[in-house]
């Protein structure tokens, strides 16, 4: 029927404009997730095969990134379950304590491979906060939906992981003799 | 506020997830407070550097085969008409006029088979509707390796423009001299007459709610890069270079004044398409921030390339 092909060619320019531009960071969440090319590729094509499939639920006004990368958890939560990899972690972490200290600035001259490796040092649970909302620019409230996790939990995750990030480049800074300019 | 409170609101006043009130209240002390704001320029300048080094990390870049390869699958996956669609094709209106018009073709076929005529009239009918559903494929595929192969040409511009603001407003690396946007009314038309006002004027607006960091007009010319000539407005908000760039394009848009975002390391670029110039704005602002500049400016430059008859 005429009516329902040209339906479908809409529906398919509002995803090609809104979904699909976001392929590549979709794949780079996979492979931050699963660090395999080939898996990560499998994850992306099943994330974006599902999110074709139900489109009529997105609402345009929504982030579509944060519905993508919720696709992507969910397929790639099922994976790991399926290989036994999903644990369940008790949350322990605190709360953002009452004093916060003061945090240098990170040192200089340090190269975007001594931050990718500082920011892999850092336990998973906290680094997926981190890149969740500072390099996917996911709100406390994606983020605590997507994680399943209370807002409260995403903001303490969020502030031990660049603390602990922190930590790290200054470790590697040091290793370096790289003064720090804090 | 003081200190302590403000280091405990720090990681949300940088992801923008306090009220407008507290808000102000942080923007208060920082004004007040040295400790506090290198405090925040350095957690600031982390997450830029975080964010960067992940965007640009070689071993995170999706194979483009593999993207264009799932992208075509997903078209053809989206456009394929559904086997209810395929039966109720041609007109019928639902489910009782298709089982309607079944029985019609099956005692039609029947019919033809025992009464009305020689079989192989059938089956020149059917190849003749065989013909014409490959010649519909055929149409459709070709529409899709256009749009794919326009998609191509538009992210090439694209990229173009992002290596011209590189290269031209940071690095000040060109290999032929800008032109001032005088002498460039003069050899090149009137579109470039007062193109820097209209978009300054425009870029203003797109920050009417955040007057802390006003944008500013630094310098507009006529560039060239990668053999493209751009026409190049260069603005600046709380010290990132904003590039606005106009050249002229036979591209049919991807979607005509629809603004599209697009990321290369840590730069973005927002473009749009008005009749035979593509705008496009490349800045390492936040990718929302580029589109609400490039959203704010469309409607202005519409007008200047009617004005100027471009």
């Amino acid at each position: 029927m005429f009516g329902i092909g040209k339906q479908r060619e809409k529906e398919w320019a509002v995803f090609e404009a809104e979904a699909l531009p976001l392929m590549p960071d979709i794949f780079r969440v996979a492979k931050w997730l699963c660090r395999d090319t080939e898996i990560a590729e499998d994850l992306t094509q099943e994330t974006f095969t599902q999110a074709l499939k139900s489109f009529h639920r997105y609402s345009p006004e929504t982030n579509c990134r944060a519905w993508l990368i919720t696709i992507l958890y969910r397929i790639n939560g099922k994976r790991r379950l399926k290989l036994g990899q999903l644990k369940l972690v008790e949350d322990t972490e605190e709360q953002i304590a009452e004093t916060v200290a003061f945090e240098p600035s990170i040192p200089d001259h340090l190269t975007d491979e001594d931050i990718l490796r500082a920011i892999e040092q850092v336990p998973a649970r906290f680094s997926e906060v981190v890149l969740l909302t500072d390099v996917e620019s996911l709100s406390y409230k994606e983020a605590a939906e997507l994680l399943g996790v209370p807002i409260g939990t995403v903001m303490s995750r969020l502030h031990r992981g660049r603390r602990l990030l922190r930590q790290e480049l200054t470790g590697v800074a040091r290793e370096f003799g790289i003064a720090s300019n804090g | 506020m003081d200190c302590h409170e403000f280091r405990r609101l720090t990681d949300s006043y940088l992801n923008d997830e306090l009220l407008v009130e507290t808000n102000h209240d942080v923007l208060r002390h920082l004004e007040n407070c040295r400790d506090c704001r290198a405090q925040l320029e350095g957690q600031r300048e982390l997450r830029f550097r975080l964010r960067n080094a992940v965007v640009s990390a070689a071993n995170l870049q999706i194979d483009t085969s593999f993207a264009s390869r799932l992208q075509s699958d997903l078209r053809q996956t989206a456009l394929r008409p559904g086997i209810w669609e395929q039966l109720t094709a041609g007109g019928f209106g639902g489910l009782r006029s298709a089982a309607l018009s079944l029985a019609c073709l099956l005692v039609i076929a029947i019919g033809g088979f025992f009464i009305l005529g020689p079989l192989n009239e059938r089956s020149a009918a059917n190849n003749d509707v065989n013909q014409r559903g490959q010649n519909d494929t055929i149409v459709e595929a070709n529409r899709a390796r256009l749009a794919d192969a326009v998609k191509v040409a538009w992210n090439e511009l694209s990229s173009q423009a992002v290596g011209d603001h590189k290269n031209c407003a940071v690095k000040f690396n060109l290999d032929d001299r800008p032109i001032p946007l005088d002498e460039a009314v003069r050899q090149y038309g009137p579109l470039n007459k007062d193109i820097d006002k209209a978009v300054f004027e425009a870029a203003k607006t797109a920050f009417d709610d955040d007057r802390s960091a006003p944008i500013k007009l630094v310098e507009a010319h006529v560039c060239i890069f990668g053999g493209r000539r751009f026409t190049h407005i260069v603005l600046s908000r709380h010290g990132k270079v904003i590039s606005v760039l106009v050249t002229d394009t036979d591209l049919p848009a991807e979607s005509d004044s629809t603004v599209t975002d697009r990321i290369y390391g840590a730069s973005n670029a927002a473009g749009f398409s008005i009749g035979t110039h593509a705008i496009f704005v490349v800045s390492d602002m936040e990718p929302a921030e580029n589109i609400q500049v490039a959203r704010a400016i469309l409607p202005v430059m519409r007008r200047h390339l009617e004005t100027a008859g471009a």
